[in-house]
């Protein structure tokens, strides 16, 4: 009974933010008063009056309590639950207290995104955070079993959330895609499990990891094995051969939605593929992990990776609606970010883990800017960004800085992690992929500095037009604002604290 | 293999019961045949002509709700199975059941309260 119950307080901000779940969709339905609608053929519906500001309200104090709970067992030693399904480790929690920080602003997003109907919110809230709770769990299971059942859940809730705007047909188009393409790749991903299972007659990575290191292999079913699963993650990250569904999905969806995908999906996969390749298909050497002997998994990873920045930055060229512009955009940060795991080393996966942590903040901040502009102008041409920084100054200038930042220039957050992580690969001697990954700082340079010049351009606007602002002020969003630039400058210029953490839980982990 | 003989039983008496019932009707029951009576059954619906007809969309609504908490009642299966056992060891098992069916019964009410389970 004990072990139990001390599990449970082990995993406190998951069980926190199921909770959460639960009371925004108690929240909704808490009101007894009647609300009467008449419908277009004149027929009267009566249905309970919704409350989104308590929905609202309760969904984000929710998801606080969860970080606090999230911090507090950040510096636990590593320790796994619950018959060592879970693995509570530095690394898991770090990056929990991403998914969840990325959940809190991703809600707020919904609670204001004009694009869902009030009726709406306590569902996209509810989902939202399911979401995230299936990917915390996601970023500390080492059980396959469980790891399998979280996956589905963030599938299933995508799925939902993709096709939030029942409307839209680009919302709808984007649903069913993902649909499709999430359940051709669960069923790979448990042929993958299975495979692996095969190999290490256990469902637990630990276990699995012991026997791919004891015993000798066939190459060949390692490669299917590792594939199988590869291709399940690679849609998640929208990487090189599955990334064409990626900003699809990214312009269809809300821009909540949106900015999830972007942010929390990826980093929840980016932990799992750490797993992947670390936990299982790499042996322990001392300051580095070998791969397995004859098993050359990394050069196909540094392959993925110069691809998916290189077509990534080509399409994001050539876009002309913001969200999908953004969408492309990603894909070729994902690809910076991946070119850190092949090097195994502890300094390569310190710099993805940096890295990753601080594209989600300024992405977040990008969508969030970019949600209120195409919200206010009901239309997601890039035009749309014109003169804003004239119009909407403390927004306009926000929004350029993420950019900015995206774009890997200093002394912002974003060039530190790119500098980081393209010192790993010089390091590595992985020449050939440096020169790579610096053509296309500049290719992403070409973009980002189209996209900050249409926030300054003026030329275009009728003269009584460039002190009149696009939006009102929104205190809440300013505030949200400038909590997320804070990181994005400070981290630019002092950036040791959070670097010197990630060591720090690198090197407690038992990975 | 002695253990499988009473599942061959079963099958030798369902196929017996099967074959019996068939040709009982054939050579005992009345034979009026008409044109409604010899035309595909097909669960009620007309058995030919387009199949996209339009449903009302309230019939996937409680099709689904009753897909759902018909398929909880399989999680009930392995527990109660299980349940005796684990129960002398501790009480985690019946309150974890109970947390379940706690989730099960916010879901319902949130349906009931939205009127999904409404008509008109």
């Amino acid at each position: 009974m004990l072990s139990e119950f001390r599990s449970l307080a082990i995993i406190s901000p998951e069980l926190m933010l199921f909770a959460t779940a639960i009371l925004t969709l108690l929240a909704d339905i808490s009101s007894r008063a009647k609300a009467t609608a008449r419908g277009r053929d004149g027929s009267e519906t009566s249905s309970y009056e919704t409350r989104p500001h308590l929905v609202a309200a309760v969904a984000l104090l929710g998801l606080a309590a969860a970080l606090i709970l999230s911090f507090r067992t950040f510096s636990m030693a590593p320790t796994e639950v619950f018959s060592r399904a879970l693995s509570i480790d530095p690394v898991s929690q770090f990056f929990k207290t991403l998914l969840i920080f990325a959940g809190i602003i991703t809600v707020l997003q919904g609670s204001m995104s004009r694009e869902i109907h009030r009726t709406e919110k306590a569902e996209l809230h509810a989902l939202l955070v399911l979401g995230t709770l299936g990917m915390c769990i996601m970023t500390s299971a080492v059980h396959f079993l469980l790891l399998f059942l979280a996956y589905e859940m963030v599938g299933i809730t995508g799925y939902v959330l993709a096709a939030f705007k029942r409307r839209s047909g680009l919302s709808s188009e984007a649903g069913v895609k993902l649909f499709v393409h999430g359940s051709l790749t669960t069923i790979l991903f448990a042929i993958g499990i299975v495979m692996l299972y095969g190999i290490g007659k256990s469902f637990n990575i630990l276990d699995i990891r012991g026997q791919l290191a004891g015993a000798a292999v066939h190459t060949g079913y390692l490669w299917v094995a590792f594939g199988l699963i590869f291709i399940a993650l690679a849609g998640r990250l929208a990487v090189f051969p599955f990334h064409f569904l990626a900003p699809d999905i990214i312009e269809g969806s809300p821009s909540p939605v949106s900015a999830y995908f972007c942010v929390s999906s990826t980093i929840a996969a980016m932990a799992f593929a750490l797993r992947l390749c670390i936990h299982i298909f790499s042996v322990k050497g001392d300051l580095k992990w070998v791969h397995l002997p004859g098993f050359e998994w990394p050069d196909l990873i540094t392959g993925v990776a110069a691809v998916t920045m290189t077509i990534g930055n080509l399409t994001a060229l050539y876009q002309t609606n913001l969200k999908r512009l953004i969408g492309y955009s990603c894909i070729a940060q994902i690809g910076y970010i991946l070119m850190g795991i092949p090097v195994l080393t502890h300094a390569g996966i310190a710099a993805v883990l940096f890295s990753l942590a601080t594209y989600g903040i300024v992405t977040l901040g990008t969508f969030f800017v970019i949600q209120m502009v195409t919200d206010h102008a009901g239309s997601e041409k890039i035009t749309i960004l014109r003169g804003l920084v004239w119009r909407n100054p403390y927004e306009g200038v926000a929004l350029c800085i993420f950019l900015l930042s995206l774009a890997g220039l200093p002394p912002l957050v974003g060039f530190v992690g790119r500098f980081y992580v393209l010192g790993v690969v010089v390091r590595e001697k992985l020449y050939w992929l440096s020169i790579v990954a610096a053509i296309n700082w500049v290719l992403g340079l070409t973009y980002y500095l189209s996209m900050i010049r249409q926030v300054f351009a003026s030329d275009r606007l009728a003269p009584g037009e460039r002190s009149q602002p696009v939006m009102a002020a929104n205190p809440v969003a300013q505030f949200t604002l400038a909590v997320l630039l804070l990181p994005t400058i400070v981290l630019g210029i002092y950036w040791d604290p959070l670097m010197n953490y990630i060591t720090r839980s690198l090197g407690a982990v038992v990975w | 293999m002695t253990a499988y003989i009473p599942v061959l039983a079963l099958m030798g008496v369902a196929a017996a019961i099967g074959t019996i019932v068939l040709l009982l009707t054939t050579f005992l029951g009345p034979h009026r045949p008409n044109k409604k009576k010899m035309s595909v059954y097909e669960c009620g619906v007309p058995p030919i002509g387009d199949a996209r007809r339009r449903v009302s969309v309230k019939f996937y609504l409680v099709a689904i709700l009753f897909l759902l908490f018909d398929v909880e009642a399989i999680f009930f299966f392995p527990w109660a199975v299980v349940y005796k056992k684990y129960l002398l060891i501790n009480a985690f098992i019946l309150f974890e059941m109970l947390f379940f069916v706690a989730i099960l019964l916010v879901g319902y009410v949130y349906i009931l309260k939205k009127g999904a389970l409404e008509w008109d």
